[in-house]
């Protein structure tokens, strides 16, 4: 019998020859599949080839910074680019605009917004952007082998962003859902709210740690003017104990604690209130005013794309040759306006009267002046941030003022007025501001209640716009602004200035106005969140 | 880099099991191979002895001889193209020669091809998946790209052109659409070389701050003449075995190789010349000023012209851009090789193809050189493929705008007015929002900028180049009887690249003294393969085909672009990209991206009796696309197969041949992630400290490592059938796919920090039914002049359907913003329970009569803004809540045929050739974007004449088509079911004429000789008003489907050519 093929090959060598081909496909898979498929980035950035040098941690927190700029998370108009200023400053009485009944900005002037209301869930989704971004520096940073105190330092600045974006989400919302780490997978993204009393906790737990880490403002080299100082993290604290007492989060202690931090700025003396308003804002003289005394923390705002500012465009009254206009939407409630005295300082530097028209001529605001008018608005507008040298939206350059001295004695005056009422302390931080503005010193002798309504009518005169503010204010004064709004409304109805936009019957102001509602796309997306009251 | 020791390693085992070779006892066989029909000889039939690497190729005298063959029986299969394979037992005696006469019969029947699946081939007979053949006759039929060889030929395949232009972008879809986001093209197999077509990862290099313009065809560097067959594989089971990849199913095309064992020179040569098919019927001059003055009048204005027909015809501007364009092709092949025992066979061939666009300042160049060698030692068998091709073409700018600055050269030949010539008397352009009639522009007629059609067409630089090299080596090794190992090594670099200058001349480049902007792209894969091949017979009742292997296949994309503007001059156009100044500098841009898959396959074919086949099959594939938790997934499938004709029982049907029932159930991926979607990105924020302007880095993006393929599973139940000796031959196939875990993007809870992320949500089902029918009608024998008569039919039904969106019952295309739909962004909706990417926009229902009807509509029915008159288009309130606004839009056509299918005849006599094919698609809709700006804006553009003809007048109340005073609808620019039209068609695609010059003719120094004469597109029946129904200009993705906008032409081409043999 003829041998078959390959029968010549002796078993052990056919065997082996399996073998090697079996063990060659094993060693070629097994040799580190896993290596071979892990997914490296070239041209962009991604945790696994960040947060290495101390470079990267400046970077980071140069984007957690960036937050607040034109590239807040879902889009540039989100939070401090335009949503979050006009969502805290419409509901007051000194603001309206010209716009129809159904804009949104309307919605907010005349409380007939709901949870759907598209600036409310902006506001949520940019300020929780801003947070998790916070929480990346603060996760991420510790862990990198560099300069100690740089790396506390940029951790605490963080901190105090942190504590920033939490203060505004529960002045607004009340109790909010808590994220302290950064979200690094899809899983157990949707939180309950933690309560008010918690998202507070963590904005003090976080000011306390930065305290003592931030330096003086004085104590920055020039290139890191800007950044989060010991005063900017005092004076936060002050406002948030304040807020936590006047709003009952928190117990009345906390007007002593509002006082005592309020005080240590005012001791450690880093900043002054400038002689005159007018040198407080940028460019509202023609210059750049950003390095003054008593600015304590603003936006850092340069004419470069990404890196500028986007209200000047709102603030532009829509016919002046100052570049983009954004509709005019800052214009003043009459009686607002007519509330300022004419020797005040303040009232050359809030409002604009006159302006280079863009067909060349000057547009003037009088009091007969209607919309149609060239002026293009009934009552005037706001000057603070305009940028008449402003090319496009976004390249702005005046800095936006959250923090700035005057406020931070104000709050001093009116911790002090809840503690003891209206002491010489109180009446001495609030007639600094006065005084400076040219106007008289308040009256001595009020009682606790009417300085604070003093107050309150100050803060309003002083902050318009400004913070924001006016929203947060009218929390802590509630039914004393809710009576202003309401009486302003009222005029609007009889027509008695002509700014109104108010519909035909005014809104009844319930409580429920007193905090935002939840947005009704959050609820969506997370059915663990609950409504606030009656919303 | 690891490659290099696997390489190593590989050659190690070769050489190891090279070195078992040893002396043993064989002999030799020697014979012959004829046609049973006329014992002719028949030469390049491959004889292989089974289950061992030895074989042969039958020379021209159909000689052959085997050296080496062990001692023994051994089986011997002969294959022939055109043949039916034939196993022949013969003994071999040591040190003898033993002698076979074969005689193979010529019967062309599909059941009995050879078909390529993945790795590995079969018998069709033993095929238990749905695998459609075709062998492209591009002698016959010339074409440019080879997806168009599937057009009408294979059932359930969908070809359709996203552009007519010259290398345009062609889309395939097998089985109707199974993903929303991801890619819907099949997998590519070249050579065994996985190529993924998805356009939108290709794409255009570096297109930012360019108009758009339709997506080009990145396999259009393939020459076609290179290609031997094609195979399509469609059902679970033919496709698991490409893993994730395979979804969506598999084109496996193999190219030509080396057969005889004389060296044969073949030349193939024709040229034609290519005419616009069809164009739009439009106002002339003289009709133009008729419309002016009528629209003038109506609006209360004084006429413009007093006389029109002194206006005379005017400019044709399809004319003025249309071209008759010629095309040429040159093929030279040499094949050849040895049939000593350490054979060589080798096949080179070389092609220059040249292409004029019917629209002027459109071309298309093609060189390709292709050479296959494979070289036997002993029992190692080397073989190399190598491509080569270099295309450089011309494109025209702007398809896929109506109305802008970057309108195309079609779309502003549509809309410029006849009143306007082409060139001003001082010999510049004009230039519509310039030098519009001041007749028309003092009526306050709105003009749009749209640039200059001849200009647009002939003054726009716009050159795409793409230079590819596909290679592929291999080595295989009998280790011993039936088992082989093959190791293979392959790499695809290609450097695409896209230069475009705008100058002066034109629109774009008028304002900014001219633009230019130049994008690269390299591309570069190499893919390592190793399998284990099994082949076995056991007792004549079993019999095994097993492959088992490991691969590993890694890609980088490098992208980079730059722009620049202000040229001093246009003389140097892109090519001095340093010549311009523009404000901020140029533009610079980068980009590198990579990704790498390693799979582990298997796969078992078992026949029992010869009549009961199964096969089983398995990938693993492991791909850094997918997230660090899901990297790997497993795909397997199962099929069975009854050869019922071979049953005993069966026997008494003697008019059977064969029946075979298949059924196969299984899983394949759709890999459609880009790379890097699963992992956390940071962007870069602007901020600035004391002044100046700092960058930082935040995370912008989730990272989901759970992000995976879309997974198909597919069910398919099939008939094979040969009746009558072959005569009728039937392949049906019914399939039920579900496409779970769809790539969708998702709205996060904000609070984390996020808005958005990719998931795996979402399922969509395609269903359908395909069926290929073959008769030959008339069966003499070719060789003798016989009259012979084949024709193949084919017809798909395939019906989509939305399962599930993740929680949403609708979602809309990310090109189209909704609900903010104009009518430059057409609205297609997603919506659960429809078929995929249905329109979306207003209902309405003719034209208000008079001012009653019109009172009658407002009695129920008021508009959100805006009036109504007599004339305009009723828009139905859909959601009956009495007010015409947003909501009331609706889903109207689909774009999804309901059917198609092709018609394909081949008749033969006496040396003459006639084959035609037609095919046609039943309907589907075409939202016609064109016709938004012909359907009458005021005279700043062209009208229909039809439009014009029937428009609604005050004496004309019945007129079909609406006003041409005001917008046609109310609700005004927005889309409407007007703008929707039958994509229904049939087209007579090809008819060949040719004719086998006789022998005598030459003196018998050709082998073959052949003259033809081919008419592509000669005729469409079709109620479509563009150019071609068979369009869709967004039409590479799932969900813009059937939409027609601005696109190139299609040409009808005559063509003479020539194939010769020597």
């Amino acid at each position: 019998m003829r041998r078959r093929f390959g029968a010549h090959l002796a078993r052990p060598s056919r065997r082996a020859s399996l073998a090697f081909a079996a063990a060659a496909l094993a060693t070629l898979g097994a040799c580190n599949d896993k290596e071979f498929l892990t997914e490296v980035p070239y041209d962009f950035v991604g945790p696994t080839n960040f947060y290495r040098t101390a470079g990267d941690a400046l970077a980071a927190l140069n984007g957690a910074y960036a937050s607040l700029e034109n590239s807040a998370t879902g889009g540039s108009d989100n939070y401090y680019g335009r949503n979050l200023v006009m969502l805290v400053e419409y509901p007051a009485e000194a603001l309206t605009t010209r716009l129809s009944a159904t804009n949104e900005r309307t919605l907010t002037d005349v409380y007939t917004y709901t949870p759907g209301h598209a600036y409310i869930y902006s506001v949520w989704q940019g300020a929780y952007g801003a947070i998790n971004r916070a929480n990346a520096v603060i996760d991420r940073v510790p862990a990198i082998d560099m300069d100690p105190t740089l790396r506390g330092r940029i951790v605490a600045e963080a901190k105090f962003l942190r504590a920033l974006h939490y203060f505004n989400l529960v002045r607004l919302f009340g109790g909010v859902p808590i994220f302290t780490k950064e979200t690094t997978a899809l899983v157990d993204i949707q939180v309950e709210r933690a309560t008010a009393a918690a998202v507070y906790d963590l904005v003090v737990k976080d000011l306390q740690d930065a305290i003592p880490v931030l330096p003086s403002s004085k104590a920055y080299a020039t290139s890191d003017f800007g950044r989060a100082s010991r005063g900017a993290a005092k004076t936060l604290l002050a406002k948030a104990y304040l807020q936590r007492a006047a709003t009952g989060v928190g117990p009345a202690a906390d007007y002593q604690l509002a006082l005592d931090i309020a005080r240590g700025v005012v001791t450690d003396a880093d900043y002054a209130l400038v002689p005159n308003p007018g040198t407080l804002y940028d460019l509202v003289d023609g210059l750049l005013n950003e390095r003054n005394t008593e600015v304590i923390f603003d936006i850092q705002n340069i004419r470069q794309t990404g890196a500028g500012g986007r209200l000047g465009a709102h603030f532009n009254p829509t016919n002046a040759n100052w570049g983009v206009s954004q509709n005019a939407s800052f214009e003043a409630e009459q009686p607002f306006y007519d509330s300022f005295s004419d020797t005040d300082k303040r009232k050359a530097v809030t409002f604009v009267l006159s302006y280079p028209h863009k067909n060349g001529s000057t547009a003037t605001w009088t009091t007969t002046t209607t919309a149609s008018m060239p002026y293009g608005g009934d009552t005037p507008f706001i000057k603070k941030f305009i940028d008449p040298t402003q090319v496009t939206q976004g390249q702005e350059e005046p800095n936006y003022i959250i923090l700035r001295y005057a406020d931070l004695l104000l709050t001093l005056a009116e911790a002090a007025n809840e503690v003891g009422g209206p002491t010489a302390e109180a009446y001495g931080a609030i007639n600094q501001v006065r005084t400076r503005a040219g106007i008289p010193t308040l009256t001595a002798g009020l009682s606790k209640q009417l300085f604070k309504d003093s107050l309150f009518v100050e803060r309003r005169k002083e902050l318009v716009t400004e913070g924001p503010n006016a929203f947060f204010d009218a929390q802590r004064h509630w039914d004393w602004a809710k009576a202003r709004v309401a009486a302003n409304m009222a005029l609007g109805k009889a027509g008695s200035f002509r700014t109104s936009k108010y519909p035909k019957a005014e809104t009844v102001i319930t409580d429920k106005f007193k905090l935002m509602p939840i947005p009704q796309r959050a609820i969506d997306l997370n059915p663990k969140l609950t409504q606030n009251p009656q919303w | 880099m690891r490659w290099t020791r696997l390489f190593a390693a590989l050659v190690a085992l070769l050489a190891s099991g090279r070195s078992t070779t040893a002396q043993v006892t064989t002999g030799r066989i020697a014979g012959t191979v004829t046609d049973s029909a006329n014992a002719t000889a028949i030469a390049s039939a491959t004889i292989t002895v089974v289950g061992t690497r030895l074989g042969g190729i039958s020379g021209a005298d159909g000689r052959f001889t085997i050296a080496d063959v062990p001692a023994g029986a051994q089986r011997l299969r002969v294959t022939r193209l055109g043949f039916t394979p034939l196993d022949e037992t013969v003994q071999v005696t040591a040190g003898q020669v033993s002698t076979i006469a074969v005689r193979l019969r010529s019967a062309a029947t599909t059941l009995s091809q050879v078909v390529v699946v993945g790795y590995g081939s079969q018998r069709r007979s033993d095929v238990t998946g749905a695998v459609a053949s075709v062998t492209p006759n591009v002698e016959q039929t010339p074409i440019t790209s080879i997806e168009q060889t599937l057009q009408g030929t294979a059932p359930g395949v969908q070809v359709t052109a996203a552009s007519s232009a010259p290398g345009g972008g062609i889309s395939v879809r097998i089985r109707g659409a199974s993903s929303i986001n991801g890619n819907g093209e099949p997998l590519y197999v070249i050579d065994g070389f996985p190529i993924e077509n998805d356009p939108t990862n290709q794409g255009n290099p570096s297109d930012a701050g360019r108009v758009n313009t339709a997506p080009t065809n990145p396999l259009a560097s393939l020459n076609p003449s290179d290609i031997e067959s094609i195979e399509v594989l469609k059902d679970a089971s033919a496709t698991s075995i490409y893993g994730a990849r395979g979804a969506n199913g598999v084109v496996m095309i193999s190219t030509k190789r080396g057969l005889a064992s004389s060296t044969k020179i073949t030349l193939d040569a024709y040229g034609g010349s290519q005419s616009v098919a069809k164009r739009y019927d439009l106002l002339n001059a003289t009709e133009y000023g008729q419309y002016a003055n009528e629209w003038a009048a109506a609006s209360n204005l004084a006429k413009p012209y007093a006389d029109p027909t002194s206006l005379g015809g005017g400019t044709d501007w399809q004319d003025v851009i249309f071209r008759s364009a010629p095309v040429y092709n040159l093929q030279l092949g040499v094949t050849g090789g040895t049939t000593s025992r350490n054979a060589t066979r080798y096949a080179l061939s070389g092609g220059t193809f040249q292409q004029q666009g019917v629209v002027r300042g459109s071309d298309f160049d093609r060189l390709s050189l292709r050479g296959n060698l494979e070289q036997t030692v002993s029992r190692l068998r080397l073989s190399s493929n190598v491509l080569v091709s270099q295309i450089s073409s011309n494109m025209v700018p702007g398809e896929g705008t109506i109305g802008s600055t970057g309108a195309s050269a079609v779309t502003a030949a549509l809309q410029y007015v006849p009143v306007l010539t082409p060139r001003k008397a001082d010999g510049s352009y004009t230039f519509s929002n310039l030098d519009f009639p001041q007749e028309i522009t003092a009526l306050g007629v709105g003009v749009i900028n749209i640039p200059n059609p001849l200009s647009q067409a002939t003054e726009v630089q716009d050159k795409l180049g793409d230079t590819r090299l596909l290679a592929n080596v291999f080595g295989e090794i009998e280790l011993f009887t039936g088992l082989r190992f093959r190791s293979s090594l392959g790499g695809d670099y290609s450097n695409r690249t896209r230069d475009t200058y705008f100058p002066r001349t034109t629109l774009q480049g008028f304002g900014r003294n001219g633009y230019a902007n130049r994008g690269q792209q390299q591309i570069t894969s190499f893919l390592n393969e190793n399998t284990l091949n099994y082949e076995r017979q056991f007792r004549g009742m079993h019999e095994i085909n097993a492959v088992a292997g490991y691969t590993r296949q890694t890609q980088n994309a490098n992208r980079t672009g730059e722009i620049n503007e202000n040229f001093v001059s246009d003389i140097t156009g892109y090519e001095n990209l340093g010549a311009g100044s523009r404000v901020g500098g140029p533009g610079v841009s980068s980009s590198h991206a990579k990704w790498t898959l390693a799979s582990y396959l298997a796969r078992v074919n078992y026949t029992l009796l010869g009549r009961y086949l199964f096969t089983g099959t398995v990938r693993r594939d492991g791909s850094s696309r997918f997230g660090e938790d899901n990297q790997w997934g497993t795909f397997p499938s199962v099929a069975l197969a009854w050869r019922l004709s071979e049953e005993p029982f069966m026997k008494r049907f003697s008019f059977i041949d064969q029946l075979k029932l298949r059924g196969s159930y299984g899983k394949a991926g759709n890999p459609s992630i880009q790379p890097y979607q699963s992992v956390t990105r940071l962007s870069s924020g602007q901020y600035s400290f004391g002044g100046t302007q700092v960058s930082g880095y935040y995370p912008n993006s989730i990272g989901n490592p759970k992000l995976t393929w879309e997974s198909t599973m597919q069910k398919d139940i099939g008939l094979d059938l040969a009746v009558f000796s072959n005569r009728a031959e039937v392949t049906v196939d019914w399939y039920d796919k579900q496409t779970d875990d769809l790539l969708l993007g998702i709205d996060l809870p904000a609070e984390i920090g996020f808005t958005t992320a990719l998931v795996n949500a979402g399922a969509i089902q395609n269903r359908g039914i395909e069926l290929g029918l073959t008769l030959h009608v008339i069966e003499g024998n070719p060789r003798r002049g016989d009259l012979a008569w084949r024709t193949t039919l084919s017809y798909a039904r395939n019906k989509n359907k939305v399962l599930d969106l993740g929680g949403p019952t609708r979602i809309f295309s990310s090109q189209c913003i909704a609900p903010d739909i104009s009518a430059n962004c057409p609205g297609t909706a997603v919506t659960v329970g429809e078929p995929i990417g249905r329109f979306y926009g207003y209902q309405t229902s003719g034209i208000f009569r008079d001012s009653a009807e019109v009172a009658e509509y407002l009695k129920t029915t008021r508009l959100a803004s805006g009036t109504i008159t007599p004339g305009q288009i009723r828009v139905v309130d859909v959601n009956k809540d009495g007010i015409i606004n947003a909501d009331d839009r609706t889903l109207l056509g689909d774009p999804n045929p309901d059917w198609t299918g092709g018609w394909q005849n081949i008749v033969s006599w006496k040396g003459f050739d006639l084959s035609s094919l037609i095919d046609g698609s039943y309907g589907s809709k075409i939202f016609n974007l064109n016709l938004y700006r012909l359907d009458g804006s005021g005279p700043g553009f062209n009208l229909n004449r039809e439009r014009y003809r029937d428009a609604w007048r005050a004496d004309n109340p019945d007129g079909t088509q609406p006003r041409l005073t005001s917008t046609p609808t109310s609700v005004g620019t927005d889309f409407t079911d007007r703008l929707l039209e039958d994509g229904s068609y049939l087209r007579l695609r090809t008819i060949t004429i040719s004719r086998t010059v006789p022998s005598r003719w030459t003196s018998g120094r050709l082998d073959n000789a052949r003259i033809y004469v081919t008419g592509q597109n000669l005729y469409t029946w079709s109620d479509y008003s563009g150019f071609n129904p068979d369009v869709s200009s967004l039409g590479v993705g799932n969900l813009n489907r059937g939409i027609d906008i601005g696109s190139y032409p299609l040409a009808r081409t005559v063509i003479f050519g020539v194939n010769v043999s020597y």
